[in-house]
């Protein structure tokens, strides 16, 4: 399975894209909003649509709620699953990002069992890969 | 974040229940830095040995040189977040971050896990304010000296194994009423 970890912070990105290739994952990185949409559009192109997205929602040039959004809008990826991944703790930026189609939402800092068992409730961790 | 209290926001910063205008360090205090500071460590540093709160305590500079990561806090109660590490512990740090040898780390590596450090206790400071704030991006510098805790809003001495790291509040640069 393919993933799109987008984050601002080179740091985040692989520490997200570590742990989601010990899921098996391959991972796909971008640093903003719009480059996740160019990352997107590649990855549509060669036949390798992402099952999953991780998204920031602090981002220069286009956040993560724009991109939800975004993504929400195509109907060609509407099967890819959009997890927050952010600081952003309070309650209404939650319904806010729920809202506009974020299907999960894990608040920094998180472990990475917390981001496996989130991926497991959601049915992206195969039986067998992982603790 | 509503904080029970009848807090409400200006232009110049955030009027508190006595009705004069506070700076972070009104909802952010050194329990809390420590909290966080703790929190971001057992999930992305060290998991196994915790930052120990040392308590109002300032180590003496003995000239290891000192890598800071910083983020600035914009809005009504603004301010700059500071974690500071001795080079030593930065390099572990970003060894342990990002799973690799200590012996390949390169200064890329410590920048990225220093600045995500700060960024991510400055984030969770953030959303504990009342009213809206923004995050600026994460700077890292290396230096000589320490911070003066003195003259931190709020600040936070940790303990590591054998190193000793700060994480400091001050104000922002403008001068935020406190």
């Amino acid at each position: 399975m393919h993933a799109l970890v987008v984050d601002d912070s080179r740091a985040m990105r692989r520490i997200v894209s570590g742990i989601l290739s010990t899921l098996a994952f391959e991972t796909v990185e971008a640093d903003n909003g719009a480059s996740a949409l160019t990352e997107l559009e590649r990855l549509t192109a060669a036949g390798t649509v992402p099952a999953l997205a991780c998204i920031d929602w602090n981002m220069p040039v286009m956040d993560g709620l724009e991109l939800v959004s975004a993504v929400r809008a195509e109907r060609r990826w509407r099967d890819i699953t959009l997890m927050m991944v952010t600081t952003e703790s309070e309650h209404g930026q939650i319904v806010r990002a729920l809202a506009a189609g974020a299907h999960e939402y894990l608040i920094k800092p998180f472990t990475a069992d917390a981001m496996e068992d989130k991926l497991r409730y959601l049915g992206l961790v195969p039986a067998g890969v992982g603790a | 974040m509503s904080t029970g209290t009848d807090e409400s926001t200006s232009p110049a910063g955030t009027l508190g229940t006595t009705g004069t205008l506070e700076g972070p360090e009104a909802f952010v205090g050194t329990e809390v830095l420590v909290e966080l500071a703790q929190a971001v460590w057992a999930s992305f540093v060290d998991d196994e040995v915790p930052l120990m709160d040392l308590g109002p305590w300032a180590p003496e500079p003995d000239g290891t040189p000192v890598v800071v990561g910083r983020v600035t806090i914009q809005g009504s109660a603004a301010g700059v977040l500071s974690v500071h590490l001795p080079a030593p512990a930065a390099a572990e740090a970003a060894a342990r971050m990002f799973d690799i040898d200590p012996a390949v780390v390169v200064p890329e590596d410590i920048h990225d896990a220093t600045g995500e450090i700060a960024n991510m206790v400055g984030g969770n400071v953030k959303a504990m304010l009342p009213g809206e704030h923004r995050l600026g991006l994460p700077s890292v510098t290396t230096g000589a000296d320490g911070p003066a805790l003195d003259e931190a809003l709020a600040s936070a001495t940790l303990l590591w194994g054998e190193h000793v790291l700060l994480v400091t509040l001050d104000r922002a640069a403008g001068g935020s009423p406190s």
